[in-house]
């Protein structure tokens, strides 16, 4: 049991990963938390229902590809609307954080209002297989997803490292007055940025789509993605992923645990979030976190 | 660090964006109201007399909607029905409908609308239990009866301390019976000597569903190896399906609703949990097949009617006639049932006062309803001797299987 | 008549809850989104003793009351002691929220995910009015007590509030529980008017509600979320249909008020007849749309065409909101001149009342708190009569790889004006960081008439009897000038968080008088005694400054240290700051460090001047020495240096 429950955990911890990095990518250029994450997420499983369920037949692959670009679109449409006056203002962070929430309520509820609140199966991809190994089974679509998105990070890492914007975006994550002094256009860079946080987005919402389904209050889970990034340390990639990891094996592990009788499972909430509170209060820099000090 | 800044914005002239407010504030009443509909066109149905209203309290939208659709549809064959006959005391009668989306809270405030505003006699619905309860004190106050559809919930109309609720009243059976229906029928005809349960904290039903499953099955001489459970809302179950796949069990309950019962199925044929599964009525909605896809494939529930029950073959029919397309049982019938119990009271007591109407209600024998003949007990609330029928999922349908007789 | 009741009654709820949060999001500065779960705290603890044990309703809510306070104290000490960066407080208050819900399903006593059905309805017209107005008094008078005005300057600049001697911690916790409070009270009516409360109620979206009412009414006022909040439950009642859409509008306003207009409806200010016409503008357009409404649907059901219905409507809404602005301004202007003469009057006449109790009440059993010992005055209590009042040895400091102190001896006799300057960057201002607390040192010491300073917070920096001004003016910019030094005023008021609260006149009256007094002596000195009811932020660039000296000096203390107070004077202003600082220096009552560019500034008043260069100390004398330097020319080299000697 202990072995399945490891891979659930994992299993669950790489969508939190691949969210979590939306989260840190966008805090390490703009040092902001962007709640309206969650509802590009959603927002993405639901252009997947849509071209392949609701209104047309399109298959997988390229329906994948079709809601990552379409979630990185939206991602960008947000950035410009929400926060590119108050970037450019450079309002403090806690502005571009209520404006995220205010982004989240909005679009979350304009779901609620024309899609309705009913439930959306997106079929099956691989039908119901599993692998089997010894008494560990697991699921095709897991492993599809982990490979995809270990693919995706993967040409992620190599934008950062290899082009340009990467190394623009890499610089400006530093000090992003010393980038746009230096010439970058900011409002380029933020786009892409933005693009690509939205597009890694979209690519979980399809996946959470396929394994669960499809409804508007779906970017609850993206809370626990944000933890994922804290532990991590808001910032860094690499802590991103292995924190979203971590947080979903952790979540696992409690849900089978029990105190004197008492299962723990319902309390997997209250852990998750005490854990939030614990790390911001210790640790806000989580694992692999920067600290920058505020200079007066 | 940063200081509020005070005084104005650089730039921005005071006047101007006290006109920009204004201007934003009338387009966006524009807006508004281009979009708004005149609610509840009271079109002036000139009547003679005023019509008995009889508020529903049903979800039309929301993951129960498919069953709230099928209420609203039955009550309004029903009451063009008692319409054409003549009416009820020389009165035609109206339903008044307002959408709870089986929200508790929601529940509530329709039922205080429907009660303080709209004036209703008597309410039919919730459907669900948990909801139900929500709005116990609020009819009880107001001495206006409630007869809920398909609330399986015991404590619905007998509360924690054994009294029963003066003014609620069901159509249905309860889950102790529905429970022993599942325990039974897994022990006997599933030949199972072991189960397991997985079942939603969050909500009145799953948790005594599952309890009464419990009890039902141990009596039989069956041994439960596992009891998990989850938190509303939450979408991954294997953790405790991966504990539940340890104790190897012979068959497992899942006593939630459509939603929650097609991921648990998914992800325990995920898990490799081939065991046969077995829910209850929560399950009986179309949309259980579009979720869980083969995965729900040969799993059995208790349901309280199935369309292929003789007795209902009529209804189903002028249904599909006025409808195009089947009735999501059971609700429909239980709506109808309710309106048919309601009038009847209303009929032998000869008004429509709340006490004096929940007194004939009380009181009501043998009366002939969709589903057979409706006897209530007046200690419980609840009818007597009400049928289950076990249905189990064959590609995209629900197949009858059997009505169960349970054993004491 | 039921409807308009519910629609009263929903709004009083949420705007006491509104209230709550203004003090401490709005006031204060801290950014919760978790307040729900203090509404939680105080609805299940209401409900639970009107429910289980048929206790009676006011003193069950005040039992709700209590314990949201205290519940606040279990998120509050942590998060505010770690001193969090504002979005992360934000987001632990939300995990706090979330787990808070989390704990109330699992728990027997509350019945779980399933909630708590058939509490009684109490909540009233009568009993929630009178809450209503109460907890608006309350809010009041304590936002207007010495404690009120400590928990706003943290909301302002809670560092220039530090540097008053403000310890941060306490007083946020005070504001937190505060507001913790009046939302307990909120959901414990909330309760008893749902008659059904489960936890998944107190959810995200309520805290984000409220939040927004108090964003978009104006984070620094009681009437905007009062306004605002009012508007949020009216105006989806007015568009039934469109409930949904209702969360949809909230969030875009959100995203608008904070991208465009991040002061709200009222920004920093209250109610007043100035800003009537604000509010009748408001009432006009609310107004305007519920005739819109009713005038659409009569015109449709009389079988007008949908357009023409439409545009009547519109019609309607401007003319009303027209009219209704229009009165605003009538009555505004009928109002001006009277309101004044009606609260003098009422004044006197209750200032007459208060005397007449005043010896059964005022002094009478109350003992005087001990005024704190005020170094600086004659008479000084600490150490007397040594010459070197501050000695600095070997201090050092630095920010990554970059060493901004490097070393740094100094020391400063007491009574004298010591002038420090240096090229830009040469580590002076953060010196002065560094001897006010901002920053941890890295090394060395800094004695004060003998004790070691370095390392201490703030406020015991401020209390050993160092201030500071800023080199860009840290002035607390929405409360007035006299509020300003008020807050700072050294021992601070005499009575008691309970009197605040009741704004007990024999008590508080007299104190706030009391300072009063003293401010605008303080004020007197710098030239700004005029200038005492103006908002800090509209004084023009000059008085700003000698705003903050006055603020330093009503901490009496030992050793004040202006940084570059002449910055981007012109000559005349330059003399006459000049002046201002001799008067202060009063022949040696403060001893004073003065950090300046200006050198005539310097040369006129300073017998002694230390040059800094690269954190260290480059040369020490008296103006002739320095300028004929050959260490100090070279640092210098390349700037013109303008020096008049005297």
């Amino acid at each position: 049991m202990f072995f399945q429950t490891v891979i659930t955990g994992l299993s669950i911890g790489s969508v939190y990963a691949l969210m979590a990095v939306g989260y840190s990518l966008v805090f390490s250029v703009l040092n902001f938390s962007n709640f309206a994450h969650g509802a590009i997420i959603t927002l993405g499983a639901y252009i997947a229902w849509a071209i392949m369920v609701a209104h047309l037949s399109v298959p997988f692959l390229p329906a994948l590809l079709l809601s990552i670009a379409g979630a990185g679109f939206l991602a960008f449409l947000n950035e410009r609307i929400a926060y590119s006056t108050l970037r450019r203002r450079r309002a403090p962070s806690l502005y571009l954080m209520i404006s995220a929430m205010g982004v989240s309520i909005c679009l979350q509820n304009l779901l609620y209002a024309t899609v309705g609140a009913k439930l959306y199966a997106i079929p099956a991809v691989f039908a119901q297989d599993s692998f089997v190994f010894r008494d560990i089974t697991v699921s095709k679509m897991d492993i599809f997803a982990f490979w995809f998105s270990t693919l995706s990070i993967a040409v992620l890492h190599l934008i950062l490292t290899r082009t340009k914007v990467g190394m623009a975006i890499r610089a400006a994550s530093r000090d992003m007055e010393m980038v746009s002094a230096l010439g970058v256009n900011l409002d380029v860079l933020v786009a892409v940025l933005f693009f690509i946080a939205g597009g890694l987005g979209g690519m979980a919402g399809v996946f959470m789509g396929i394994k669960y389904m499809v409804y508007p209050s779906m970017g609850w889970i993206t809370n626990k993605a944000y933890i994922g990034a804290v532990i991590g340390g808001l910032g860094s990639l690499p802590g991103a992923i292995i924190g979203g990891l971590l947080l979903g094996l952790l979540e696992a592990l409690v849900s089978i645990a029990s105190i004197g009788g008492t299962s723990l499972s319902t309390f997997r909430d209250v852990f998750s979030f005490g854990i939030l509170v614990a790390l911001l209060i210790v640790r806000p820099t989580g694992l692999f976190g920067r600290t920058v000090e505020e200079k007066l | 660090m940063h200081r509020k800044i005070p005084g104005g914005e650089p730039g921005i002239k005071k006047g101007s964006v006290m006109k920009k407010t204004i201007h934003f504030l009338a387009i966006a009443a524009v807006l508004a109201v281009l979009g708004c509909k005149p609610s509840d066109g009271k079109s002036a149905a000139a009547g003679q007399q005023e019509p008995i209203r009889i508020g529903h309290s049903v979800a039309l939208t929301g993951p129960s909607a498919t069953w709230g659709q099928a209420e609203a549809n039955a009550l309004k064959m029903i009451v063009d029905k008692i319409n054409g006959e003549g009416g009820v005391l020389g009165r035609k009668i109206e339903v008044i409908a307002h959408d709870n989306r089986a929200d508790r809270l929601e529940a509530v405030n329709v039922a205080k609308r429907l009660v303080e505003q709209d004036k209703v006699v008597a309410i039919i619905g919730p459907a669900q239990s948990g909801v139900a309860n929500a709005i116990r004190e609020v009819n009880n106050a107001a001495k206006i009866p409630v007869v809920a559809t398909t609330a399986t919930n015991p404590k619905v109309t007998v509360a924690e301390d054994g009294k029963v609720v003066p003014y609620t009243f069901r159509a249905c059976f309860i889950d102790p019976f529905q429970g022993t229906v599942a325990g039974q029928f897994a022990l006997k005809d599933l030949k199972a000597k072991t189960a397991a349960v997985l079942y939603d904290v969050g909500d009145d039903y799953s948790q005594f569903l599952g309890k009464y499953f419990v009890e039902a099955f141990t009596k039989g001489g069956g041994r439960i190896t596992a009891n998990e459970a989850f938190r509303s809302g939450e979408l991954d179950f294997r953790a405790q399906l991966g504990k539940i796949k340890t104790g190897k069990p012979d068959i497992l309950f899942i006593p939630t609703m459509q939603k929650e019962a097609a991921l648990a199925a998914k992800q325990a044929r995920d898990l490799k949990i081939d065991v046969p599964l077995i829910g209850g009525d929560g399950w009986a909605s179309p949309d259980l097949i579009d979720l869980a896809g083969p995965a729900i494939e040969g799993a059995y529930f208790v349901n309280i009617a199935a369309l292929e029950d003789p007795a209902i073959q009529d209804f189903i029919k002028d249904y599909r006639a006025r409808f195009n397309m089947d009735p999501v049982l059971p609700n429909p019938l239980m709506a109808y049932d309710a309106m048919i119990l309601i009038v009847d009271a209303i009929r032998r007591a000869g008004t429509t006062d709340g006490e004096k109407l929940k007194d004939a209600i009380e009181a009501t024998r043998d009366l002939q309803v969709l589903t057979g003949k409706l006897t209530i007990d007046p200690a419980t609330h609840n009818p007597l001797n009400k049928p289950a029928t076990i249905q189990q999922v064959k590609g995209k349908d629900f197949v009858y299987v059997k009505t169960f007789v349970t054993t004491d | 008549m039921a409807y308009a009741e519910a629609i009263f009654l929903n709004s009083a709820i949420y705007i006491i809850a509104a209230m709550g949060l203004a003090v401490f999001t709005g006031y204060t500065g801290l950014f919760s989104l978790g307040h729900a779960a203090f509404m939680a705290v105080g609805a299940y603890a209401a409900s639970i003793l009107t429910y289980f044990y048929r206790w009676p309703f006011l003193p069950a809510l005040a039992v709700g009351v209590v314990l949201s306070a205290l519940a606040s104290f279990v998120i509050g000490y942590p998060t505010l002691r770690a001193r969090l960066r504002s979005d992360y407080f934000a987001i632990a208050t939300l995990g706090f929220g979330e787990a808070v819900k989390v704990i109330l399903e699992n728990f027997d006593l509350t019945q779980g995910a399933r909630g708590l059905p058939g509490i009684q309805k109490l909540t009233g017209p009568g009993n929630t009015t009178l809450l209503l107005v109460l907890s608006i008094w309350l809010c009041r008078n304590f936002l207007r007590s010495s404690y009120g005005r400590r928990v706003i300057a943290i909301g302002q600049d809670h560092i220039a509030a530090e540097m008053i001697g403000i310890p941060l911690l306490p007083n946020q916790l005070l504001s937190l529980g505060i507001s913790a409070g009046f939302s307990g009270l909120a959901g414990g009516l909330l309760a008893h008017y749902t008659t059904f409360i489960q936890p998944s109620i107190f959810s995200m979206d309520l805290s984000s509600l409220i939040t927004a009412g108090v964003v978009c009414g104006g984070m620094g006022s009681l009437t905007g979320p009062f306004v605002a909040v009012t508007l949020f439950v009216v105006i989806p009642e007015l568009f039934r249909g469109l409930a949904l859409w209702r969360l949809v509008f909230y969030g875009m306003l959100l995203v608008v008020i904070i991208n465009w207009r991040p002061r709200g409806l009222f920004g920093y200010e209250e109610l007043s007849v100035r800003n009537l016409p604000k509010l009748f503008v408001i009432m006009g357009i609310t107004l305007g749309l519920t005739m819109a409404t009713v005038v659409y649907k009569a015109l449709v059901r009389a079988n007008a065409y949908e357009a023409a219905a439409l545009l009547a409507a519109l019609g309607a809404m401007g003319a009303i909101a027209l009219l209704v602005s229009l009165l605003g301004r009538g009555v505004s202007r009928l109002l001006e001149p009277v309101v004044p003469r009606v609260r003098g009057a009422w004044q006197e006449a209750f200032a007459r009342f208060v005397r007449l109790l005043d010896p059964l009440l005022g002094t009478m059993g109350r003992k005087r708190r001990p005024r704190a010992v005020v170094p600086g005055e004659d008479g000084d209590g600490a150490v007397g009569g040594e010459d070197t009042l501050l000695r600095i040895l070997g201090l050092r400091k630095s920010f990554g790889g970059v060493v901004a102190v490097d070393g740094l001896d100094l020391e400063v006799e007491r009574g004298e004006i010591l002038g420090l300057i240096g090229p830009n960057g040469s580590g002076k201002t953060t010196v002065f960081n560094l001897m006010s607390g901002v920053y941890p040192v890295d090394g060395g010491e800094i004695l004060l008439a003998g004790k070691n300073i370095a390392g201490l917070s703030p406020p015991d920096i401020v209390t050993a009897g160092v201030a500071r001004t800023f080199q860009n003016i840290r002035l607390f910019g929405s409360m007035t000038a006299l509020e300003n030094v008020t807050t700072a005023l050294r021992g601070g008021a005499d009575y008691s968080l309970a009197e605040a609260f009741l704004r007990w006149p024999w008590t508080v009256w007299k104190d706030e008088a009391r300072l009063r007094e003293e401010t605008l002596m303080l004020l007197d000195l710098v030239g700004l005694a005029d200038q005492a009811d103006r908002t800090a932020g509209t004084l023009p660039y000059g008085l700003q400054r000698k705003l903050e000296i006055a603020r330093a000096l009503a901490l009496r203390p030992r050793l004040l240290l202006l940084d570059e107070p002449a910055a981007g004077m012109n000559p005349r202003e330059a003399e006459d700051l000049v002046d201002l600082i001799r008067r202060v220096h009063d022949g040696g009552r403060v001893s004073i460090i003065l950090i300046e560019h200006h050198m005539d500034v310097v040369m006129s008043l300073c017998k002694r001047i230390a040059v800094l260069n690269f954190g260290r100390k480059i040369a020490q004398g008296s103006p002739y020495e320095i300028q004929s330097d050959p260490g100090v020319l070279r640092a210098y080299l390349g700037e013109k240096v303008n020096v008049a000697v005297r």
